[in-house]
């Protein structure tokens, strides 16, 4: 229920704010995803209209109607709208992706739903043990890769990147002149560190559950005043509603007809060998993801290798800059290849942190002049600050990003 | 809970104790003692130009024509200085393409001089960017003879009362918009330009930013490269080079950079570089590196812009570089620091 509430919001919100036409509609170009190009935008329109079914399939959803269908038209429907651009790519969307995409094969209309008051045969006041699990195991991946996650040098010594996030804050009211204090961001660092590493434990355990769930509120409604990340808060809060004890709502919601009406009680029995076995395949991918940063020599955050889908919430302050060069190797003509027709302002910000994305964007500059009957390399003066670092050369502007790589193209970050 | 209610009470205490935060008051300072100080001296420099140009409208001479040139000049630099920042009354009151905008159009301001209609604001208020503001006037009184420049502005000017009277009700334009920028600037009440400055925060902080690093970015790119880049020989391309006809190629762009200088240090009193040291002392002093030097190489260019990347090639390309890495730096490290680029972005983050 919480889940469908929260995301019909989140769809109303993205409607209100006009992101639609701007994220999707707008853009002369989006980064696919690989594999994923052949995803793409739709006409304003219809893109209006995806948003607003999602929002009335996650309100379904909440209600407990048609929830099969529902769940699974918003799992397909958000999953695509997250396919068709690269910079568009939030944690927490990816998150809501996995749960709706869980929550598909979950008994979560067994109750209190309008499906169980139509069909009487799907009603039942138990549901099996894995499903609840299923869950809890996804969002504790979360908290714990995200606690992980900042376990590095500049998180814990040097308090970046809360430090410059924190002082941007510095306006607010009451607080505000707190934040700009180094000692604060020192002290939000290691909390944020050890609350992200042990809240799951702390939800668990019956004795530390409320305790817990009130620093959870508290917690996320600060990262939802202090910081511009949308639904995340709102989100983790409902989720962390996973950890209680499973029936937890009827201590506090009396529901009258439907309790009185028989119930279709279970039988304890084994879980299924073929859903262990795809439990475990699921597990084993979502524990697997999160590690590719650490296989990585040089920091995720820096050369967005592995970076995605592995829950490195906010550890990251990274500002790039990237110029494009378009050189004939025929006539040794060379010139600036301008992108206000191409990007918005909020692609090329993105962009200009991603080597991979900029690559992406130089590959496609070379197949629009290649398409004219002019083939060119494309080279690139790229440069990005990290965490409070000098800026530096993000690409060596020595490659043509059109053609193979070299090992070393993207330009090994200096120390703090 | 009465844990948290003390911790609440400790956090206010010590945050009242800590005063405004370095940000709230580097916005104050460089409203208080750059802008609005600079918009005075604009509105000063402005109204000598127009004594100086009614003096030659009265009596033109070779030595009024050249007292006209030199508050021209005046004005032009007091203005270059403020190019930097240009959000609040000079883009509410539409008023910078009069300082600003420099590719007049000889055709058009002579089709107004040799018109029957009369010279007067009305007139003037329904003229286009290319044929009024403080370059029409620099046409007006320099002229566009590359040999001898001003004399044959001199002769028109001396020849045709008309055209006097034009050079003359440009010059007022430009005197009454600065003086009406200096008193918004002035102004101490809740909807002065000063507190919505101020008050704005954040969002102040992202605008300036970005507009230093878009001012740093049109010195190397669109003057001193471009300059590098014109095929030669450079004197039969004046014509593409701001400020050639009146020499001040160089001072412009010397005086714009001396205007990030000072929005970016608040002046006497307290600027970016104070909300950039209490976060990373180390990048601000990086960045102070970067405009010293950058600022000594364009200083050190001595010439205008055409006459040194003829004379002084490598050092002009010496200047490019040196303006090129404040402007890489003022892209990336700064707004990284002062986290202008996650809050000057539509969208949500994680």
């Amino acid at each position: 229920m919480l889940f469908g509430f929260v995301m019909a919001a989140a769809m109303v919100r993205f409607l209100a704010k006009g992101w639609v036409a701007e994220f999707y509609t707008r853009p002369a170009f989006h980064f696919p995803y690989s594999g994923f190009e052949w995803v793409r935008a739709l006409p304003e329109g219809c893109m209006q209209g995806i948003f607003a079914l999602l929002a009335l399939a996650a309100i379904c959803v909440a209600i407990g109607f048609c929830y099969r269908l529902c769940i699974t038209l918003f799992f397909i429907g958000f999953t695509y709208i997250e396919l068709i651009d690269q910079t568009l790519y939030l944690n927490h969307y990816y998150l809501v992706s996995l749960l709706s995409g869980l929550m598909i094969f979950l008994p979560a209309n067994g109750a209190w739903s309008m499906d169980a008051l139509r069909r009487p045969e799907i009603r039942s006041d138990v549901a099996p043990a894995w499903t609840l699990n299923l869950l809890r195991f996804q969002v504790a991946v979360v908290y714990i890769f995200a606690g992980l996650a900042k376990l590095n040098a500049d998180w814990l010594l040097q308090a970046q990147p809360l430090r410059i996030w924190l002082a941007a804050r510095s306006d607010l009211p009451i607080v505000g002149p707190l934040l700009d204090q180094t000692w604060v961001a020192f002290a939000a660092s290691w909390f944020g560190a050890a609350f992200d590493l042990t809240i799951v434990f702390l939800l668990l355990c019956a004795r530390t559950r409320k305790t817990a769930y009130a620093a959870v509120i508290v917690f996320h409604l600060a990262t939802l005043a202090l910081f511009n990340i949308g639904m995340f808060p709102c989100i983790m809060i409902a989720s962390a509603t996973l950890f209680f004890a499973p029936g937890w709502p009827r201590r506090f919601i009396v529901v009258a007809q439907t309790d009185s009406l028989p119930h279709r009680r279970l039988e304890t029995c084994p879980t299924p060998k073929l859903t262990c076995a795809l439990l475990a395949i699921y597990a084993a991918v979502q524990l697997a993801l999160p590690l590719r940063p650490y296989l990585q020599s040089q920091p995720a955050a820096w050369t967005c290798h592995g970076f995605n889908l592995a829950w490195q919430v906010m550890i990251a302050e990274k500002t790039g800059y990237v110029e494009f060069t378009a050189a004939d190797p025929l006539t040794n003509e060379h010139w600036r290849v301008p992108l206000n027709d191409l990007l918005t302002p909020r692609q090329q910000i993105m962009m200009a942190q991603d080597p991979d994305l900029i690559r992406a964007m130089a590959r496609h500059l070379a197949r629009m002049y290649s398409d004219q009957g002019r083939p060119v390399e494309i080279r690139c003066e790229a440069f990005a600050s990290f965490n409070g670092r000098p800026a530096q050369r993000l690409i060596d502007p020595t490659v043509n990003l059109a053609g193979p790589l070299p090992r070393e193209w993207v330009v090994r970050v200096a120390r703090l | 809970m009465r844990i948290l209610l003390f911790l609440l009470l400790l956090m206010m205490a010590i945050s009242t104790h800590a005063g405004p935060s370095s940000r709230t008051v580097a916005l104050r300072d460089i409203a208080d003692k750059v802008i609005a100080p600079g918009y005075q001296d604009l509105a000063v420099r402005a109204r000598a130009l127009t004594n100086a140009v009614e003096q030659l409208a009265k009596a033109p001479d070779a030595k009024s024509l050249q007292a006209a040139g030199d508050a021209w000049s005046a004005t032009l630099l007091a203005a270059r200085r403020l190019q930097a920042f240009q959000a609040g009354p000079m883009t509410e009151r539409e008023y910078a393409s009069s300082f600003y905008y420099w590719q007049v159009l000889p055709v058009r301001m002579e089709a107004v001089v040799e018109s029957p209609r009369a010279i007067d604001k009305a007139m003037v208020d329904e003229l286009g960017a290319t044929t009024k503001g403080l370059f029409a006037l620099e046409y007006l009184l320099f002229g566009r003879t590359n040999s001898e420049p001003g004399a044959d502005a001199l002769k028109l000017l001396a020849g045709s009362e008309r055209r006097r009277s034009y050079t003359l009700a440009l010059a007022r334009d430009i005197e009454m918009k600065a003086g009406e920028l200096a008193r918004d600037w002035e102004r101490s009440d809740a909807q002065g330009a000063k507190a919505k400055f101020v008050a704005g925060g954040q969002e102040s902080l992202n605008v300036l930013v970005n507009q230093l690093a878009s001012t740093i970015e049109s010195i190397a790119e669109n003057r001193i490269k471009f300059v590098l880049s014109l095929p030669q020989p450079v004197s039969r391309q004046l014509d593409r080079i701001e400020g050639s006809h009146s020499g001040t190629s160089l001072g412009g762009i010397v005086a714009m950079m001396e205007g990030v200088r000072t929005m970016y240090k608040g002046g006497d009193g307290s600027g970016l570089d104070d909300a950039v040291r209490q976060v990373n002392a180390d990048l601000e002093q990086r960045l102070e590196e970067k405009l010293d030097a950058a600022l000594a190489a364009l200083v050190g260019l001595e010439s205008p812009l055409e006459r040194a990347v003829v004379e002084k090639r490598e050092e002009v390309q010496k200047a490019y570089e040196a303006v090129r890495a404040l402007e890489i730096a003022f892209k990336t490290e700064l707004p990284s620091v002062l986290g202008v680029t996650i809050t000057f972005n539509s969208g949500d983050g994680d």
